[in-house]
């Protein structure tokens, strides 16, 4: 009997010692999930201006813009696709998406837009929508925020200001895809040559010289579904005019004990740093050959 | 006589080719190639001495070829470098069959850090240079991904690609 319970003991005691031990190492959380199925949907929110934004107070326009791939056909859906594709806002009616690549706050990649006027007495806060789609094939996707508090949609009487103008739109290659996107950028709260902004990590696309642009970037291999992971990605790199390349690193981010994974790199805008638009070419290659491509548009002014 | 010469002259060009072929067989003889997978988690224990961090892992796992068994690694890194701290150094990944692969971690190896400088994504790879046991023969580039939380000193680490034999 004794020799029955040592043995035992002692096999207790290593399960309970591996199990603390992986207990104690998060796992990784790949955003938004680690698998995508049905429609890949990538979103953002832009201002009247058309600046990426994140931040607006009551009464202001926000305009969702969005693409989303059907992974069955691996092809952009097009307005003749879709019995749904709409902004869910909680407490608000839902906001109906259109397909015009040339409407305001539009871009050939991000064709469709959905436009909510904040109501005047809707609570500040940070507001959790959803875009959801749904193609007259019975697929459906949806899209949702990284859960960083600055850089998610927020109503606020005194929004923390953007700059303008916003930069030029570029093509999307309609050829079906391996390989798709998401893209964005916030401002870097360690900026090199210029003064922080007042609140950091909020999305914008128009940066001034000497501050630190930090590319954010998730995605999806559209033949398995599987997320863009370390465990599948060869290289990650974004081409910036004139600069070496920005290597995109895979990591964790947000607020501990509820952390997601994402492709970040962070690139101290040089002062003298040429004004006007520049393409940031985002390239993903898998460990299986697949590439992966996004031209992302940003403005650097004075 | 003619016939006899021709004969001997056939088996001998026969003989000939035949060592030939034996010897361009031996030599040409493709490695076998496997493919690679590995688990393992530990501890893992970090010490910053200027711009240096000096690095030792232990943990236990399992592996192809290997079975159930531990991976042993130290290495320095280059903790000026942010967020991302490039690291190398040496490691074995051994198994109850007897079985150890020694590796070098290579240069391009990173662990990048969250906001708050604690938990970090270790990607890299590893260069397989020798085993012993069933695994003698063995090399080739394995790549591998994990995670370190420098809070609770634990690691994982996964290692996949394939080895020749």
């Amino acid at each position: 009997m004794r020799k029955l319970f040592v043995p035992a003991a002692l096999i207790l005691a290593a399960a309970a010692w591996a199990s603390a031990i992986h207990a104690a190492t998060p796992a990784e959380n790949p955003f938004p999930t680690a698998k995508v199925t049905g429609v890949f949907v990538a979103a953002q929110t832009v201002n009247s201006d058309g600046v990426e934004a994140d931040q607006f107070a009551p009464g202001s326009t926000v305009t969702f813009r969005a693409y989303a791939v059907d992974l069955k056909t691996r092809k952009t859906v097009g307005p003749g696709d879709v019995k749904f594709f709409y902004v869910a806002i909680p407490g608000q009616p839902n906001v109906k998406f259109a397909y015009d690549p040339k409407a305001k706050g539009a871009t050939a990649r991000l064709p469709w837009t959905a436009n909510w006027v904040i109501p005047a007495s809707f609570a500040p806060g940070v507001v959790q929508f959803k875009v959801l789609v749904k193609t007259n094939a019975k697929a459906q996707g949806q899209f949702v925020q990284m859960p960083v508090a600055t850089s998610q949609l927020t109503v606020a009487a005194s929004p923390t200001p953007v700059y303008t103008p916003a930069p030029a739109g570029v093509a999307l290659a309609t050829s079906t895809m391996n390989v798709s996107l998401y893209v964005d950028s916030v401002n870097g709260t360690r900026p090199a040559g210029a003064a922080p902004r007042p609140v950091g990590c909020t999305q914008t696309n128009v940066y001034k010289r000497g501050e630190q642009f930090v590319l954010r970037s998730w995605g999806a291999d559209l033949t398995s579904g599987a997320i863009l992971s370390a465990d599948n990605v060869d290289t990650a790199i974004a081409t910036i005019p004139g600069q070496p390349n920005l290597t995109l690193n895979w990591g964790a981010h947000g607020t501990a004990g509820s952390q997601v994974w994402y492709w970040t790199g962070a690139w101290n805008i040089p002062t003298d740093y040429p004004l006007g638009d520049a393409n940031v070419h985002v390239v993903f290659k898998t460990d299986d050959g697949k590439i992966g491509t996004y031209d992302y548009k940003i403005t650097i002014i004075p | 006589m003619n016939r006899s010469l021709t004969t001997g002259l056939a088996g001998l060009l026969a003989a000939l080719a035949s060592a030939a072929f034996v010897a361009a067989g031996g030599a040409a003889t493709p490695a076998k190639t496997v493919a690679f997978t590995a688990s393992y988690s530990g501890t893992a224990n970090v010490q910053v001495n200027g711009d240096v961090a000096n690095i030792s892992a232990n943990g236990n796992g399992t592996g192809t070829l290997l079975g159930s068994g531990a991976i042993v690694g130290t290495g320095t890194g280059d903790s000026s470098a942010q967020p991302c701290v490039p690291f190398t150094g040496p490691g074995t990944m051994s198994g109850t069959a007897g079985s150890k692969l020694s590796f070098t971690v290579v240069p391009g190896s990173q662990g990048c850090g969250d906001e708050q400088g604690q938990v970090f994504s270790v990607v890299g790879k590893a260069n397989v240079t020798k085993g012993t046991g069933k695994l003698a023969k063995a090399h080739g580039l394995l790549k591998f991904t994990g995670v370190y939380d420098r809070g609770a000193g634990t690691f994982t680490v996964k290692f996949k690609g394939t080895l020749s034999m």
